[in-house]
């Protein structure tokens, strides 16, 4: 059984994990080449940044990264470790604390 | 010799383009209500432009992107829709302000009144958009915006006084009218730091194909042209003081403006005015209407260029013309041209944040610029100036509506 | 390049034709769920409606009663990762960007308002 969905749709929205508790928001979708294929290897799941919504907070936290003030926190969700459903709130099966963590000093991307 | 000749024509070519509806009009005011003291508007928004020019410049030739291309890149459709509404919308008001002003001065030349004039003067500029090609475009600009030198020797001729001028530079509230006085350099700044400049300046880049060689010249070229061009723009206010304001002579509209060069060149000033006001006007018309076709363009993917034949891109074509015709239909509604210049300057600055915020987080991402990302003293200057402008907009022109009722 | 960020390089990147010619943006990208095995990339849109719905399903309405006045067949336009030639800047397809769906919106143009202004050839 598998199902085709319109990622675009999901990118910057909240990610849940076991627990309910706020990871944070979905910034990216690493894969890997397998032929002709691309497969997801892993989600990025950061504490900010702008994505897919206009907001002149963001903007500010944005500028804030470039001075280095701040840095950008987040979670790295294997493949098999994210769930989209039907409806609601994207889900992490796993919990915060089993996650692989990072820290960045200039926000990498979107 | 060829990058030195280009580096010339680049400069020229600011020089030109630099003065438009938005420059004069808010320096006129200035130097009639104000004398001096404004010039320190025209020397922040020119220190801030030269930066933003500087990094358009850098930006495309590192990144290989135009800015519009690269913000929805960064951003995503929906980040970038917000900002990228803002500034069609502002475009739209200035593109209509610099339609006004070519009419404007047809109406000073003729009698005939300004809105007759909209459609002939909208067609012609969509016909030389329709007709020629970018160089075309921007060596003429470039070549008649020369005109305008003649407030450069106005100042010469009128022999102001150094100290007194040196006095301008110094940000200072007058005695009264603290609410006009804010507003004017609010304007001014926003007149001074057009969005459409370097975004324009952006897709030039791209369409001359600027590679990595460039980059030294771009500097050179965005400093000495924003800065020449900002000679002129301040020579207009000095003008303005020395003719206009001993006499009384406030510019609410553009006649009082006309007659800033009667005491320099005698009757010729008034033609040299009029010629001055159409010529910039124009050039700066063609300019919007390319850059607001360019960032719709851009924005969406579509196949872009001024070199290209309306049939080869229609939609970059169709983009300009809807643009020009839209532009055209405020100025026939009879607005005040002179208020309506004055107010799309200020909302350019509240705006200004907007797309220049994007645009420095751009240059300070690593996977666009490499090596060449800003350094924080370039992100502070701009920053600061943006943000500052901005927040002056905000406060001003509130108190510039209650103040006018 | 053995890895790709789908966020970073390939969502809202330019898609050129196999002339260099602009195509679109990449206005979509579609994920296959499957059970058992990691999600893979099933095509990449090229569709100004499917933009809009980034903003949300009023938009999307809005946009598509809009295009249907110049959108003939092939909408949603769509193209598979095996259709890639290049991928930097911008991905290259080995597509003819004047056949492809996106350039409806051009060929309504160029009937309707170019073709019947002189000097657009």
């Amino acid at each position: 059984m598998s199902r085709v969905i319109a990622l675009e749709r999901f990118i910057g929205h909240i990610v849940r994990d076991a627990e309910g508790r706020k990871l944070g928001h979905l910034h990216e979708v690493r894969v890997r080449r397998e032929g002709d294929d691309l497969v997801v290897r892993e989600y990025v799941v950061g504490s900010a940044g702008l994505l897919e919504r206009f907001s002149l907070a963001q903007f500010a936290r944005e500028v804030v990264f470039i001075f280095g003030i701040d840095r950008m926190h987040g979670y790295v969700v294997p493949w098999d470790s994210l769930e989209f459903p039907e409806e609601g709130e994207l889900r992490c099966t796993r919990r915060a604390a089993d996650l692989q963590r990072f820290s960045a000093e200039r926000p990498a991307g979107k | 010799m060829k990058k030195i000749l280009g580096i010339a024509l680049g400069i020229v070519t600011s020089i030109g383009g630099f003065l438009d509806v938005g420059s004069i009009a808010t320096s006129a005011q200035a130097g009639a209500a104000f004398g001096y003291s404004l010039l320190w508007a025209v020397l922040l928004g020119t220190i801030c432009v030269i930066f933003l020019v500087e990094m358009s410049g850098r930006f495309s030739i590192v990144s290989g992107h135009t800015i519009v291309d690269a913000i929805r890149k960064r951003f995503g459709f929906a980040g970038f829709i917000v900002p990228f509404a803002a500034s069609l919308l502002v475009n739209l008001l200035v593109l209509a302000s610099e339609l006004g002003g070519i009419c404007v001065a047809l109406q000073l030349l003729t009698g005939i009144r300004f809105q007759v004039w909209a459609i002939p003067v909208a067609l012609a500029v969509w016909l030389l958009l329709w007709l020629g090609t970018f160089d075309v475009v921007e060596d003429g600009t470039a070549l008649f915006g020369l005109v305008t030198l003649c407030f450069l020797v106005a100042v010469f001729t009128l022999g102001p006084e150094p100290r007194e001028l040196a006095a301008g530079f110094v940000p200072r509230l007058p005695g009264e009218e603290h609410a006009h006085y804010l507003f004017l350099a609010v304007s001014i700044i926003g007149a001074t730091i057009a969005p459409y400049l370097f975004l324009f300046y952006s897709s030039g880049a791209i369409e001359d194909k600027w590679d990595k060689s460039y980059i030294t010249p771009n500097r050179y070229i965005a400093t000495l042209g924003m800065s020449f061009g900002a000679i002129i723009s301040m020579a207009v206010i000095v003008v303005a003081a020395l003719a206009l304001k001993p006499e009384g002579i406030r510019v609410e509209e553009y006649e009082q403006a006309a007659l800033m060069l009667v005491p320099a060149f005698g009757r010729w000033g008034f033609y040299l005015f009029v010629a001055s006001l159409a010529i910039a006007c124009f050039g700066a018309a063609l300019e919007l209407s390319l850059a607001s076709a360019y960032s719709v363009s851009q924005a969406f993917g579509w196949n872009w260029g001024e070199d290209l034949e309306p049939r080869s891109a229609a939609r970059f074509s169709s983009a300009y013309t809807i643009f020009i015709a839209l532009a055209a239909l405020i100025v026939l509604s009879g607005l005040n041209p002179m208020k309506l210049t004055l107010f799309s300057m200020a909302i350019t600055a509240v705006i200004l944040p907007l797309t220049a915020l994007p645009f420095l987080v751009l240059m300070n991402d690593a996977r666009y610029m490499g090596e060449h990302v800003n350094s924080h003293f370039s992100n502070i200057v701009v920053l600061l100036i943006v943000l500052l402008a901005a927040i002056l907009a905000v406060v001003a022109i509130p108190l510039e509506i209650i103040g006018s009722k | 390049m053995k890895n790709i960020d789908l966020v970073r390089d390939v969502l809202d990147t330019q898609v050129l034709d196999r002339e260099q010619r602009p195509l679109g943006k990449v206005d979509g990208i579609a994920l296959e769920l499957r059970e058992g095995s990691p999600p893979r990339v099933a095509y990449l849109e090229v569709d100004g409606v499917t933009a809009w719905r980034r903003l949300g399903e009023r938009y999307a309405r809005w946009a598509a009663k809009l295009a249907r006045h110049w959108q003939r067949e092939g909408h949603p336009f769509r193209f598979t990762w095996r259709q890639v030639r290049d991928f930097g800047i911008d991905i290259e397809i080995d597509v003819d960007a004047e056949r492809a769906a996106p350039f409806d919106l051009e060929h309504w143009l160029r009937e309707k308002l170019i073709r019947r202004i002189p000097g657009g050839r």
